[in-house]
Formats: structure tokens, C-alpha cells, sequence
């Protein structure tokens, strides 16, 4: 196969080196990881700005550059629907699943459904999260080939194969501290790259009025025709991607839900979802599918200089090369997007390391050292990467990108979403109204995917049925109603768990959660931060002590919570404990920590320490 | 073709059902006293969703209107999202050093 965009060795140069960097930058910060809880929680240490930026690395690279650029080029400005729809679920997921899943310190989301359920219900969540993040990494990895195939001319399975082995090497050693600081690098990148692209696009066409005027008002509205095509409309991919796909990443995403729970306080995640949605995401979506509308003003403006031959999969490929001219330009912004890339991938494989350790290994094997967990966490990294390629093979079948993740997500999101959010909002619902939730769920998803004409089609909203993807992706709304029915039916005709079973694990008993987080009745009144000079004493208890009055201005008293990082904000908390507060003394200004709090946060003993009341 | 299918019936679809949605939410956090208004900091938060939503009512509709060539329209919803976010951005930068 011949490669239909040719290059240098110099711009191979250029995306080895970009590599090389992101991958050593990764391996600098992967030392911090000491615990299995550093290597897949990275202590909840960081401050919000550090961890936004780490998502949008995640978000982007998950099915963005290529999937976007074609519907943008065959369907203008409503490409954006699916990145500008997530704040519907913000108030539920802010004050409901973000402080549970904090507060009750799960280890993963089965964790959560064994504590709400029992461990049946554990096992089926298991198995569900994993199917959801498998999927997730195959569509990942297929994007990869598929962004390198019209640059490599090489075999799609042979690039996923490279791909794969390199994902697999960096994640395998790096875990959540080198992913998130990766990520950070690469959030920053890809937004900037994005953005070059965008301007040299403008620029090549001949200016923004020149690009505006070219592109129908048709093309340019924000949301697509309400249920034609059957292939893009809004009514599906609303249902598709603004609920069962915005419910999916923000509450059943185990890579999203490590990032939140890498936050140093419950406040910094909401803060870091709250500027995600409100800045980065609108920034993204103008990202990921400015390429497409700069396609289309290019086969407009200059026909001769558009390949009509150019699949939509490869519309990113085409516009960068076209616009960028020259090459070095050109290999940073692949290296770029094809880093961003990986960023999603190994999320995923850290996130379903963690659900196999912490759900189905640990409670296997019990009673071994942390290493131990750390040596396995390791080997089922290199596993998941492994499966992650091979089932690109089934999302290869589809159209494009677009469809396959769009027919993923209707299908796959749906029960664990419900199950989430019915745990999570009420009360009533119980371990057989779980169960009903999958397995019913699943068996009326099955049943309406054999015969979607009779069960699909009342749903429907007029899209017109297409014999070869029948709905694919109104049938989220159906797949969703049908699971929640499952569940509130059984729901109503068991009985009602008890108010002590459920204590701290739905959204009516968060300060139970605040409480059991802390180990007594947390302290809410309003302090401010310190600055002191750290000493280090001798004892060993995990406790540290301030002055009295300092004490005051924290608004602080023995046994609340104490957060104490380096004062160098730029660090977003990377060198940074959690702690106690001890019996006061009087020497104001000053901190007496012990060595082992010294040694986690590796603090610099030249540098004063910034404190703050957690609870 | 620019019929109403696919100029504003998807906005109103779009707002009508997610804003039942984000209205559901909100009356859920605030009757399980998840979110508490006598708290600042939480009262600070209740403000922002609130905000989040306009904004992005906002944005759909200043894309819709130029997308149809009503510039007076898509300037004056742009230059309400403006100030709205000033406004949120100044009250929030004079609370950044309190805890709690």
C-alpha cells in the first residue's frame, strides 16, 4: 500500500522526538508513585487548574481530531452538538456523584456498587465498566491507525499493533502521576496545535469573511436538522451523546473519575469540571472540528486544491497538510493529535487496571503486599492494551468513527448509567432492582436491537429507519428507558433498603459521607490559607502542628483535616500531604511535620509550605 | 432548506428536555441538602450552575442568529455572555484565599 500523503524523514524525526519527550516528561513524574493508591489515585494531591487540563488531553484525544474533522466537513457548525450539551448532569454530578465517589473513598465504580448493593451486583457493574472501557480503548486505538494510515501507507492493523506496544511500555511503568502530568503537557499542545490549524486554515482560504461568507448558513448552524439524516440528527445524538454519552464520561468513566479523585479536596473537582465544561469544552469542540469547516471552505474557495477522493476518516490528515506548509509544521500537529491520543488511551488502561486489581483481584487474592498489587497492576496494564487492539477489529465494520462511537455508547452506557444514577438519586432502589437493571436491562436492549421496527420505532422521533444501522443512535433513548423501567418496576415491588444501609452513599446523606470521610463531625466555618515554615520532629504519628493563632485564621481546630503543599503554586500540589491537625503550640509561622510526611511530599526544605483546613 | 426543524425546533428540543433535566437536578440537590445556600461557598456554586446554563443557551443562540444573518441579535446575546462571565469571574477572584 502506498502512503496517499507523502514525507520526509525529517518529519519522522519530528514525531519521535515529540514522543521521546512526552514519554521521558511522563517517566520524570512516574516517581512519585510509591503506593498502588499513587499509582492509580496519585494521592489526591493536585489542584484543579492541573487537573482540568489533564482531562481535556483525555476528552480530546478519545474521539476527537478525526471523528469531528469529517462530520464538520459533511455537517458544518452542529459537528460542536456533542462537546456543548454536558451541562444538563453538572448540579447531579457536582453536589451528588463527584462528592460520594470522593468522600466514600471508592476505589473504583464496582467498589461503590458492592457498598450500595451487595458483591453480585459488584461483579455485573465489573463486567459492564470493563466492556465500556475496552470498547474505549479499541475506538482509541482505531483512531490512532486511522489518523497514521494515510502517512505511513502501512497495513491499519499493523499501525495499531506499533501503537499499541508503545501505550502499553509507557503506561505500564507510569501510572496515574506520569498520565496526569503527561496529559498536562499534552492538553496544552493539542489546544494550541488545534488552534494553528484553525488560523492557518483562515489564513489559507483568504481571511474569516472569505471562510464565513464561503460556508451556507445551513452549514453553519449549531445544531443539526431535528431528525434528518438518519446517520446525523439531532434527536439521536442527543439522546446518543448528550445524555447516554455526557452521563457515560462524567459518571461511569473510571479514567475521568481517578482524575476528580486525584483532586486535593472535593472543591478543586468541582471546580476542574465546572471550568472544563464552561471554557475548555466550547475551546475543544472549535479544536477537534475546525479542520472539516476549513475543508469545506477549501472545496468551496479553491476546488482544484481539494482531493474529492478523500475518505471523511482522513479530512483532519488532508486539511493539516494542506494548510500547514510545511512539514515541520505538519509533524508537530500530527505528534500532537496522535499524543492526545494516547493520553485517552492510557487513561483507560490505568482506569481498567484498577477495576481488575481493586474488584477482581484483590478480594481473590488476599494479604499481599502493596508491591505485590503493584507488579499486577502492571502485567493487566500490558493485558488491557493487548484486548484494546484487538477489538479494533469490530469497530472497524462501521462508516466511520463517528457511527461507531455512537452506536458504542447507545449500547454499551446505558445500564451502568442508570444504575449510577438510580444508586445515586433514590432511595428506594435496591440489590434486585440493580440486578433487573442489567440483566432485564440487557435482555430488552437485545431484544429491541433483534426488532427495532416494533420497539425502537415508537422512540423513534421520525428519524427514518435504515435497514443497515437501524437506529443508531436513538436507540440510546429506548435502551435507557428500558433499563431505568427494569429498575423502578422492581423498585416498587421489593422492599425499600434501610436508612443505615445506605448511610453516606446516595446523594440525601452526603454529610454522613463528609463525616465518615473525616472520622468525626467535619468543620465548616470559613478560614483562610497560611503560609508557614515546615521543622521536622521526631514523633511518627500522622499528625501536624501549627500555632494557635495560626490555628485561628484557619479557622482550624485538633482533628480536622489539613492539606499542606509546597507554596509554589505552579506546582499544582504535586509536592504536597494530607494530614491531621495536632495539639497547637506558639511559635506562629511554623508547621512541625514528621520525616514520612517530608519524604511522600518530598519537600524542599528551602521552601515554606502553604496550609488549609480541609474538613 | 431552513425550516424550523432545523433552525429552532432543536434548540427548543435541546433546552426543553435537558433543561428539565438540569432543573430536576437542581431541586434533587437542594431538597437533599447536598448543596446548602446558607453556606457562601455552596451559595457561590449555585450561582455558577445557574450561570453555566445561560451561557450556554446563550452561545447556541448567538451561533443561531448568525448562522441566519441577524447580527444585531447574535451581538447583543454575545455581549450579554461577556459580561455575565466578568461579572462571575471578579466575584470569584475577590474569595480565593478563603477555605470552607
Amino acid at each position: 500500500m502506498e502512503a496517499a500523503i507523502q514525507t520526509s524523514t525529517s518529519f519522522w524525526v519530528i514525531i519521535f522526538g515529540y514522543f521521546t519527550l512526552v514519554l521521558g516528561f511522563g517517566a520524570f513524574f512516574a516517581r512519585y508513585n510509591r503506593t498502588t493508591q499513587d499509582f492509580f489515585f496519585s494521592g489526591r494531591r493536585f489542584s484543579w487548574w492541573l487537573v482540568t487540563m489533564s482531562i481535556v488531553a483525555t476528552g480530546v484525544g478519545s474521539h476527537s481530531f478525526l471523528k469531528y474533522s469529517s462530520k464538520a466537513y459533511e455537517h458544518g457548525f452542529s459537528s460542536t452538538m456533542t462537546y456543548m450539551n454536558d451541562w444538563f448532569f453538572m448540579p447531579m454530578f457536582l453536589f451528588g456523584w463527584l462528592p460520594i465517589v470522593y468522600y466514600t473513598k471508592i476505589r473504583s465504580i464496582p467498589d461503590y456498587f458492592e457498598r450500595r448493593f451487595n458483591s453480585g451486583v459488584r461483579a455485573l457493574a465489573t463486567i459492564a465498566i470493563l466492556g465500556y472501557m475496552i470498547g474505549y480503548i479499541a475506538i482509541g486505538f482505531l483512531t490512532m491507525g486511522k489518523t497514521l494510515e494515510p502517512l505511513l501507507g502501512l497495513d491499519l492493523y499493523v499501525i495499531i499493533f506499533i501503537v499499541a506496544i508503545i501505550s502499553g511500555i509507557y503506561i505500564t511503568f507510569g501510572g496515574q502521576t506520569a498520565v496526569i502530568f503527561t496529559d498536562l503537557a499534552q492538553g496544552f499542545i493539542l489546544i494550541f496545535a488545534g488552534i494553528i490549524v484553525f488560523l492557518l486554515g483562515i489564513n489559507y482560504v483568504g481571511g474569516f469573511s472569505i471562510f464565513w461568507n464561503a460556508l451556507s448558513p445551513e452549514f453553519k448552524l449549531p445544531l443539526a436538522h431535528f431528525n434528518q439524516p438518519s446517520n446525523f440528527n439531532f434527536v439521536g445524538i442527543f439522546w446518543q451523546d448528550g445524555v447516554a454519552g455526557s452521563v457515560g464520561f462524567l459518571f461511569m468513566n473510571q479514567g475521568l473519575i481517578m482524575r476528580f479523585m486525584a483532586c486535593k479536596s472535593v472543591h478543586e473537582g468541582r471546580k476542574a469540571a465546572a471550568f472544563n465544561v464552561l471554557v475548555l469544552l466550547p475551546i475543544s469542540t472549535i479544536v477537534v472540528s475546525n479542520a472539516g469547516w476549513v475543508g469545506k471552505a477549501i472545496s468551496i474557495v479553491t476546488p482544484e486544491a481539494w482531493n474529492t477522493a478523500t475518505k471523511l476518516d482522513h479530512v483532519f490528515t488532508q486539511v493539516a497538510y494542506l494548510i500547514t506548509g510545511s512539514e515541520v509544521v505538519f509533524a508537530f500537529v500530527i505528534a500532537a493529535v496522535a499524543a492526545a491520543l494516547m493520553s485517552t488511551v492510557d487513561t483507560l488502561i490505568n482506569a481498567v487496571a484498577a477495576v481488575v486489581i481493586n474488584d477482581i483481584y484483590r478480594p481473590l487474592v488476599k494479604g499481599k503486599d502493596d508491591k505485590h498489587y503493584l507488579r499486577v497492576a502492571m502485567i493487566v496494564s500490558a493485558g488491557a492494551t493487548v484486548l484494546g487492539a484487538v477489538s479494533t477489529i469490530f469497530f472497524d465494520n462501521f462508516p466511520t468513527l463517528y457511527e461507531a462511537h455512537g452506536f458504542f455508547h447507545s449500547t454499551m452506557t446505558p445500564p451502568l448509567v442508570v444504575a449510577i444514577f438510580l444508586g445515586i438519586f433514590w432511595k428506594r432502589y435496591n440489590t434486585p432492582a440493580a440486578i433487573a437493571t442489567f440483566l432485564g436491562g440487557a435482555i430488552l436492549m437485545w431484544v429491541g436491537s433483534k426488532y427495532p421496527q416494533i420497539f425502537i420505532s415508537p422512540f423513534d422521533h421520525g428519524i427514518e429507519f435504515n435497514p443497515d444501522r437501524p437506529y443508531s443512535y436513538i436507540r440510546a433513548l429506548y435502551n435507557t428507558l428500558v433499563c431505568a423501567g427494569s429498575g423502578v418496576l422492581v423498585g416498587l415491588l421489593t422492599s425499600r433498603p434501610s436508612e443505615k444501609q445506605l448511610e453516606g452513599l446516595t446523594v440525601w446523606s452526603l454529610d454522613k459521607a463528609r463525616e465518615f470521610f473525616k472520622g468525626s463531625l467535619p468543620n465548616d466555618r470559613i478560614g483562610e490559607k497560611v503560609e508557614v515554615e515546615w521543622v521536622v520532629k521526631e514523633s511518627t504519628e500522622d499528625t501536624v502542628e501549627f500555632s494557635i493563632n495560626d490555628m485561628e485564621v484557619m479557622a482550624a481546630d485538633m482533628g480536622d483535616l489539613v492539606y499542606l503543599s509546597d507554596k509554589r503554586k505552579w506546582l499544582g500540589g504535586l509536592k504536597s500531604i494530607h494530614s491531621i491537625y495536632g495539639e497547637p503550640h506558639t511559635e506562629d509561622g511554623k508547621v512541625y511535620i514528621n520525616q514520612t510526611h517530608v519524604d511522600s511530599a518530598m519537600f524542599d526544605p528551602k521552601i515554606k509550605l502553604r496550609a488549609e483546613k480541609e474538613l | 432548506m431552513l425550516d424550523f426543524s432545523r433552525t429552532w425546533l432543536p434548540f427548543i428540543y435541546l433546552y426543553g428536555v435537558g433543561g428539565g433535566i438540569f432543573i430536576i437536578g437542581m431541586i434533587i440537590i437542594l431538597r437533599a441538602r447536598s448543596i446548602k445556600l446558607e453556606r457562601p461557598r455552596h451559595k457561590e456554586w449555585f450561582h455558577i450552575l445557574v450561570f453555566g446554563m445561560l451561557y450556554y443557551m446563550g452561545i447556541h443562540s448567538l451561533f443561531t442568529f448568525a448562522a441566519l444573518g441577524k447580527t444585531l441579535f447574535a451581538g447583543l446575546i454575545g455581549l450579554a455572555i461577556v459580561l455575565l462571565s466578568a461579572h462571575l469571574i471578579l466575584t470569584l477572584m475577590k474569595k480565593l484565599n478563603r477555605t470552607a
